[in-house]
């Protein structure tokens, strides 16, 4: 079997097969004998060249948890879109800047009125999430194009909450 | 001893206090939100009252619903926990006046202590020093700015009303004071209903060190030794430990005093901490009374053997104090780790979400305080912590290596932790030295990203793709759509001895 995996911006190519007890797997092209035992739900014992790790798989969708020696390895499989394990707090197309929600939670101010003229840093929106708030700002300087929610709101991840176009293209 | 009680909490804390009701064979009610029937302390209690809605002001700071709940479950007292109502002077005095036993001290102390402005006014009375600063609450924007120049930038707002981080903002010139001083009234009138903020002069590279106080009600007070807790995001504590490094015998039995000394001129009784700021020079001066029990209580009791919790109920149902000051001794060295739901590499953003798999440690000298399990679903209503990994070495050094293979061996998979950020700074040749002040994070952590070594991304990868393989298209290994499905634990059916051959 052949599977692609990104994990942050790399792509990785994965072949494996059964091959006597466990199987034969390359990762883009290194070759290994891999033994790997289920051990308990969602736990494997892996052996390679002797040197035997814990690991735990755990599948999510197309997105695959990876946890070997204490560190935690997030795949998407079949390449996704887009980054893996990052949280896409705003974003920039053609010089407008989209604030969204960074986690879910409520809209506690709102620091500026639309068509306001902002510098970079401005404090556009605070979210409060678990007690703690969050200012989001503007990227660049600019001017504020759209306001997408109100003070009190409960808002969702990824929600937009305002437009800033940002002067010069950021 | 209390026949029952109930716990105005939730989270890690809650299941601590059950542990030590259970111990001492005193009922445990818990209270829960409608966000929290599936949380892991109404799983372990003995009974528990769904108290309203999830927001906390219409349940977990509820007090009427609280006392209600109290009074129709036949509970004779009630321990707040930490955050919350534990440091509600109304509260203490609601309890008192519900014929309840309130698990901390009076009324009158927590106003006293609570008030963070009247409590430097008492310690500066008693001789102790204090951060300088206002001596009462901010009030329109050219005073505070007259009294920010006199003490000169940096300076921190901070919230009269309570601590834990809320309401607190450093201020290092005249142009962010307007906005830093809106943010702070704000977050305290959201925190603790009071939007009274003060400025201190911020304290640069300070440590931060605290004593755990007891204090019967008949005026025997102890300490139990400092902590020292300057490792700090947010103004808030990661990661504690006792003694601190910075102590010798001498200066740690002058605090030790100038603590109780404390402890006395506010009243204080059941259990507490003095919190101290230590400078480069070892000077000291108070900072605050903690009226409650510390998140980071257990690093005390790992070193002194004192169980603070069962302590704290045996003080309020009138025990007097079983110890004297020279019966406290302590032993070797402890290390706290809090683990938050939270993205460090994101400044800490808040990762509420499911739990896909949890994995806890264990071993020699390793405690854990959790209020998790996999499969849980963290709600976005309530603080984020989740656990705490509390270590115990006979040295400095081995507490710090038992916490680095804990740490290795704590998986938390589905939302963001703390976990791989701290195991980065108990690693930190700064802190392996000793050499912890609160810029710590600021100082070395700025800008910090997870790197996963190269030959792990490899293993990780290889493992994935066996696991898939071996797993096949029909039956895949642990999945998330079915987290909350039952394992083969459950389904295989219960155990059968002595049928058969």
């Amino acid at each position: 079997m052949e599977y692609e995996f990104q994990e942050g911006e790399a792509k990785h190519a994965v072949t494996v097969e059964r091959s006597g007890y466990g199987f034969r797997v390359a990762v883009d092209g290194r070759e290994m004998e891999v033994d790997l035992v289920a051990v308990e739900p969602g736990c494997y014992s892996l052996v390679t060249g002797g040197e035997a790790t814990d690991v735990v798989v755990v599948r999510d969708g197309s997105r695959r948890y990876v946890v070997v020696g204490g560190y935690s390895v997030v795949l998407e499989e079949g390449g996704g879109e887009g980054r893996v394990g990052a949280t896409v707090l705003e974003e920039l197309v053609e010089g407008v800047q989209t604030i969204r929600a960074p986690m879910p939670g409520k809209v506690v101010k709102i620091a500026v009125a639309e068509g306001d003229a902002v510098d970079k840093g401005r404090t556009i929106v605070v979210v409060e999430a678990m007690k703690m708030e969050h200012p989001l700002s503007a990227a660049g300087p600019g001017v504020v194009k759209r306001i997408y929610c109100g003070e009190g709101q409960n808002v969702d991840a990824d929600q937009p909450l305002a437009e800033v176009e940002i002067e010069g293209n950021g | 001893m209390f026949k029952k009680i109930l716990i105005a909490n939730r989270g890690e804390i809650a299941c601590r206090v059950i542990r030590a009701c259970r111990e001492l064979g005193v009922r445990a009610a818990a209270v829960y939100s409608e966000a929290d029937r599936a949380a892991l302390h109404v799983a372990r209690a003995d009974e528990a009252y769904c108290i309203g809605p999830p927001p906390p002001l219409e349940s977990y700071l509820n007090i009427e619903k609280i006392i209600g709940t109290a009074k129709a479950a036949r509970a004779e007292a009630i321990h707040p926990g930490y955050g919350f109502l534990a440091e509600n002077a109304s509260f203490a005095d609601a309890c008192a006046a519900a014929g309840l036993a309130f698990i901390g001290p009076t009324g009158d102390t927590l106003r006293l202590s609570g008030d963070k402005l009247g409590a430097r006014r008492a310690v500066a009375a008693a001789g102790i020093p204090i951060i300088p600063g206002m001596s009462a609450g901010a009030g329109e924007f050219d005073g505070v700015l007259a009294e920010a120049e006199k003490l000169a930038y940096p300076v921190i707002v901070k919230a009269a009303g309570g601590g834990g981080g809320k309401g607190m903002r450093i201020v290092c010139g005249e142009g962010e004071l307007a906005e830093c001083l809106e943010a702070a009234r704000r977050e305290a009138m959201g925190a603790f209903g009071d939007d009274t903020v003060y400025l201190e002069k911020y304290l640069e590279r300070p440590r931060h060190v605290e004593f755990q106080i007891l204090a019967d009600n008949y005026g025997n007070v102890v300490h139990l030794f400092e902590r020292e807790c300057s490792i700090q995001r947010r103004h808030q504590k990661i990661v504690e430990e006792s003694p601190s490094p910075a102590l010798g015998e001498k200066l740690r039995k002058k605090m030790g005093q100038a603590a109780v000394a404390v402890a006395r001129a506010v009243g204080y009784t059941n259990a507490g901490t003095i919190e101290f700021m230590l400078d480069e020079d070892k000077n000291f001066y108070f900072l605050e009374v903690n009226a409650r029990v510390q998140v980071e209580h257990p690093v005390t009791e790992m070193v002194t053997g004192v169980d603070i919790v069962k302590t704290q109920l045996a003080i309020a149902a009138g025990e007097e104090l079983r110890f004297a000051q020279k019966d406290v001794s302590r032993r070797g060295h402890a290390l706290e780790c809090r683990v938050y739901a939270e993205d460090a590499a994101a400044n800490f953003l808040p990762s509420a979400g499911k739990i896909l798999f949890l994995r806890e440690p264990m071993g020699p000298g390793v405690r854990l305080d959790g209020g998790i399990y996999g499969g849980y679903d963290v709600p976005v209503h309530y603080d984020p912590i989740l656990a705490k990994l509390v270590t115990w070495g006979g040295s400095r050094e081995e507490a710090r290596r038992r916490m680095a293979e804990a740490m290795r061996e704590y998986i938390v998979i589905g939302i963001k932790t703390t976990i791989p950020f701290l195991r980065d700074v108990i690693n930190h040749p700064a802190f392996v030295a000793g050499e912890t002040n609160t810029a710590f994070v600021a100082d070395h952590f700025d800008g910090w990203r997870e790197e996963v070594p190269e030959a792990l991304v490899e293993k990780a990868l290889a493992a994935a793709g066996a696991a898939e393989l071996a797993a096949g298209p029909a039956k895949p290994y642990v999945d998330a759509d079915r987290a909350a499905a039952p394992t083969p634990w459950r389904t295989v059916g219960p155990w059968e001895t002595g049928r058969g051959g």
